[in-house]
């Protein structure tokens, strides 16, 4: 049905969370800001736990590798989250990688020139595939780059910009994008460069469109559900960015909560639910709350 | 300013020169994160009243032997995606150009040809100001490119196809008197 981005609270908030048997979260303006926890996060987390109800982590954020997460996750207070609950776009586009260029046998292998952080080169070398530019496993026999992967890159150049070209002029070597974000907030109100930017530079020179891993696409969904089983109807989907999050929930099935402690304001949601456009209210939640915090009455004591 | 640390958090608290009113794009091979992150924050923090420009959307620059090195096109789209707002284009195809010329020369759009070697920039600015345009084939575009965009029933690759052509611009010398 159409989503009318209601308030969640009171009986209905208890409705919804009732049979729900998990929830999906966004990280990033969520779950925290910077590096304080949202109040009342953890305690959400920790009482889903007790609850029975499965606490999953999706986040577009492919600086960190789920290692470095998992310690974040402890560092600000929640207790009980593990790695194999946090799927990252860095880990994602691993996985993608390793299904693309090692799955099926035949000719696989190749190096993945990778425009990043040292937790997103971490993760694809943790898939088994090698990076270019990293030392040959026999001197003298370099194996072709079959992928560009773009995430995050604070230390992007016209240089690198210009390799990953050269590399992209095999129609065989696979251009793959970690997330579309255009930029992310910072603390103060300020706004740092995101993944889709740097997309984009790499898509204009090169003339070819990026496979983005990240939401709203649904690949990170298809890897819950190959981990954990998830049923897409007893799952919500809470994230604090329309056209990421809400989307995603919406393109994988989900219903979804706005949550308004980050990127997007209700002001959005429902400009969004006004449009004349069809596309226009897949970008509309089901529900809002002012934090997650605000989840916590809906569940068992 | 130099910028402090190594990392955007950093980047994010250096001090911004308060007479900034524009961000220019250019070809810019020393290109990089903390520059876009800069010219964000100047587009963030003028908002309507910091113009963003661009000198030209060109993807590519073809080198010899036929690699290409990317474009200010690339640089362009990098800051109009961070900023989620469009650049005003200065260069061909866009028509500021041709209006500089206009405004120092008496030019006659009608007696006037517009001579170029690719189609997406220069013969279509050409026909977007009402120049009759010529192909000259020592460039970047083929017969073949314009031969598919004639044949196209689409009126965005119909404005792409030249009046004329030659092979090379010397040909034009047998036209002209002694």
């Amino acid at each position: 049905g159409m989503a009318v981005c209601r308030r969640l609270s009171g009986a209905e908030l208890r409705e919804v969370l009732g049979p729900a048997q998990g929830l999906l979260f966004d990280c990033d303006g969520v779950l925290w800001a910077g590096e304080r926890a949202v109040p009342g996060a953890p305690e959400l987390v920790e009482r889903l736990r007790r609850s029975g109800k499965a606490a999953l982590f999706v986040s577009n954020n492919s600086r960190r590798s789920v290692a470095e997460l998992e310690r974040r996750f402890s560092r600000l207070g929640f207790r009980g989250v593990r790695g194999e609950h946090v799927f990252s776009s860095a880990l994602c586009s691993a996985l993608f990688l390793r299904q693309r260029l090692l799955g099926g046998g035949g000719n696989g292998g190749g190096r993945v020139f990778v425009l990043g952080s040292e937790g997103l080169r971490g993760e694809v070398r943790d898939a088994g595939l090698r990076l270019a530019g990293e030392a040959e496993p026999v001197p003298g026999v370099a194996e072709p780059v079959r992928a560009v992967l773009v995430g995050y890159d604070d230390q992007f150049t016209f240089a690198k910009l210009s390799r990953a070209c050269g590399y992209l002029r095999d129609p065989q070597c696979l251009l793959v994008a970690t997330d579309p974000d255009p930029w992310h907030p910072l603390s103060d109100g300020q706004r740092t460069p995101g993944t889709g930017s740097l997309t984009a530079a790499v898509e204009t020179a090169s003339g070819r469109k990026a496979l983005v891993v990240g939401k709203p696409n649904t690949y990170m969904f298809d890897c819950i559900v190959e981990r954990f089983g998830v049923d897409p109807s007893r799952t919500l989907m809470v994230g604090d960015r329309l056209e990421t999050d809400i989307l995603f929930g919406k393109n994988c099935g989900l219903s979804t909560i706005l949550t308004l402690t980050g990127v997007s304001r209700l002001e959005e949601a429902q400009a969004y639910m006004a449009s004349d456009s069809a596309a226009a209210k897949d970008l509309v939640p089901d529900y809002y709350v002012d934090t997650i915090a605000d989840l916590i009455p809906g569940l068992d004591e | 300013a130099a910028l402090p640390g190594p990392a955007p958090a950093d980047w994010a608290q250096a001090p911004l020169d308060p007479a900034v009113r524009a961000v220019l794009v250019g070809f810019d091979e020393h290109f990089s994160y903390a520059k876009l992150c800069q010219a964000l924050r100047y587009l963030m923090r003028g908002g309507p009243d910091c113009l963003l420009v661009g000198t030209n959307r060109d993807n590519r620059l073809p080198l010899e032997g036929g690699t290409a090195i990317p474009g200010t096109g690339c640089l362009v789209k990098a800051v109009e995606t961070a900023a989620q707002r469009e650049a005003f284009i200065i260069g061909k195809p866009n028509r500021y150009m041709f209006d500089c010329v206009v405004s120092e020369f008496n030019i006659d759009p009608a007696r006037t040809i517009m001579v170029g070697d690719r189609l997406d920039t220069d013969i279509l600015m050409g026909n977007s100001c009402g120049l009759t345009t010529l192909l000259t084939l020592t460039g970047v575009s083929t017969l073949d490119e314009v031969k598919g965009h004639q044949e196209s029933n689409c009126p965005t690759r119909q404005s792409l196809v030249p009046d004329y052509y030659v092979d090379s611009i010397a040909d034009l010398l047998p036209a002209l008197g002694d």
